[in-house]
């Protein structure tokens, strides 16, 4: 386990460990939350896409084959989704989801730039970078313990730095030669 | 300009001006940051000297009142300002960051060679 010295977010956390992976030269990083919603079971799934279908990276989604419920949180998610559709004309089905697998072509994103998130915008980046990105439909639970980094009102600061990231900065990205 | 305006911009500008050779003096301050405040409230001291000619430059820009042109260019100064320290403090925030993973990676590394 690499523990940092000084709490610096989600985001540092993730590229600290993006960073590990690429210093000991892991084949696949995988993102997954660690409050119980997320089921290690599905984990093999997300992996066997990289390894066997040439995919770059997997998304665990709850919504590939089950319909979206009408919450407000899925309404935040309907929004981003139809965002990257107009951006990448991919149809990401659950774009918020925290259980996502990366292969070394996406840790060596992670590591080269700083601006990456393990947030919906950076599935348009690696999108628009032309790299493959699959979902694979997964189950989720409640979370057991823990609260949501999201309150009322970092939700709408939330919704208006991924409208604005995924709309105005990342739809620029042009495809690596 | 008003006599009133032009004595509180001399009096504003060296106040900030012995502030700021004050913090140098404490080492509180850089003097490379503070050559920015120096010079801000040399040129108010300019501007409030030469009123003719800033009330020239400001009809001929299209001002109502010079005072609007000394507001104006405070504003402008104050938003460059901001800007810049903006920009900073998203780069110091990335350098404090990369140190911090620097740490953890290796105190991990150490921590496995110990085993």
């Amino acid at each position: 386990m690499v523990s940092l010295p000084i709490n610096y977010g989600l985001t540092s956390g993730i590229q600290v460990g993006m960073k590990y992976a690429k210093k000991y030269d892991y084949d696949i990083a995988i993102q997954f939350d660690g409050d119980g919603q997320h089921d290690a079971r599905y984990l093999k799934k997300l992996v066997d896409e990289i390894e066997k279908n040439g995919i770059d990276v997997a998304i665990g989604s709850r919504f590939v084959e089950e319909k979206k419920p009408f919450t407000m949180r899925m309404l935040g998610s309907r929004v981003i989704s139809t965002a990257i559709k107009l951006t990448t004309w991919k149809k990401i089905t659950d774009p918020t989801s925290g259980m996502r697998a990366f292969n070394k072509k996406a840790i060596d994103m992670f590591c080269s730039n700083a601006s990456l998130t393990p947030e919906p915008d950076t599935v348009v980046f690696m999108i628009k970078r032309g790299l493959k990105v699959k979902e694979v439909q997964v189950q989720m639970r409640d979370r057991e313990f823990g609260e949501s980094y999201l309150n009322a009102f970092k939700s709408i600061k939330y919704m208006v730095n991924m409208m604005l990231s995924i709309l105005f900065i990342r739809s620029f990205t042009r495809k690596e030669k | 300009m008003s006599i009133t305006l032009r004595i509180i911009l001399i009096i504003g500008s060296i106040l900030s001006f012995v502030l700021c050779v004050r913090k140098i003096k404490q080492a509180k301050l850089k003097v490379e940051n503070s050559i920015i405040w120096m010079a801000g409230s040399f040129i108010l001291v300019l501007m409030s000297i030469f009123d003719k000619f800033v009330g020239w430059l400001a009809t001929k820009m299209g001002f109502m009142a010079s005072v609007n042109f000394v507001f104006f260019i405070m504003i402008l100064f104050l938003i460059i300002q901001v800007f810049i320290d903006n920009m900073r403090m998203s780069e110091l925030n990335e350098k404090i960051k990369n140190l911090n993973h620097y740490i953890a990676l290796k105190e991990n590394e150490d921590k496995n060679k110990e085993k």
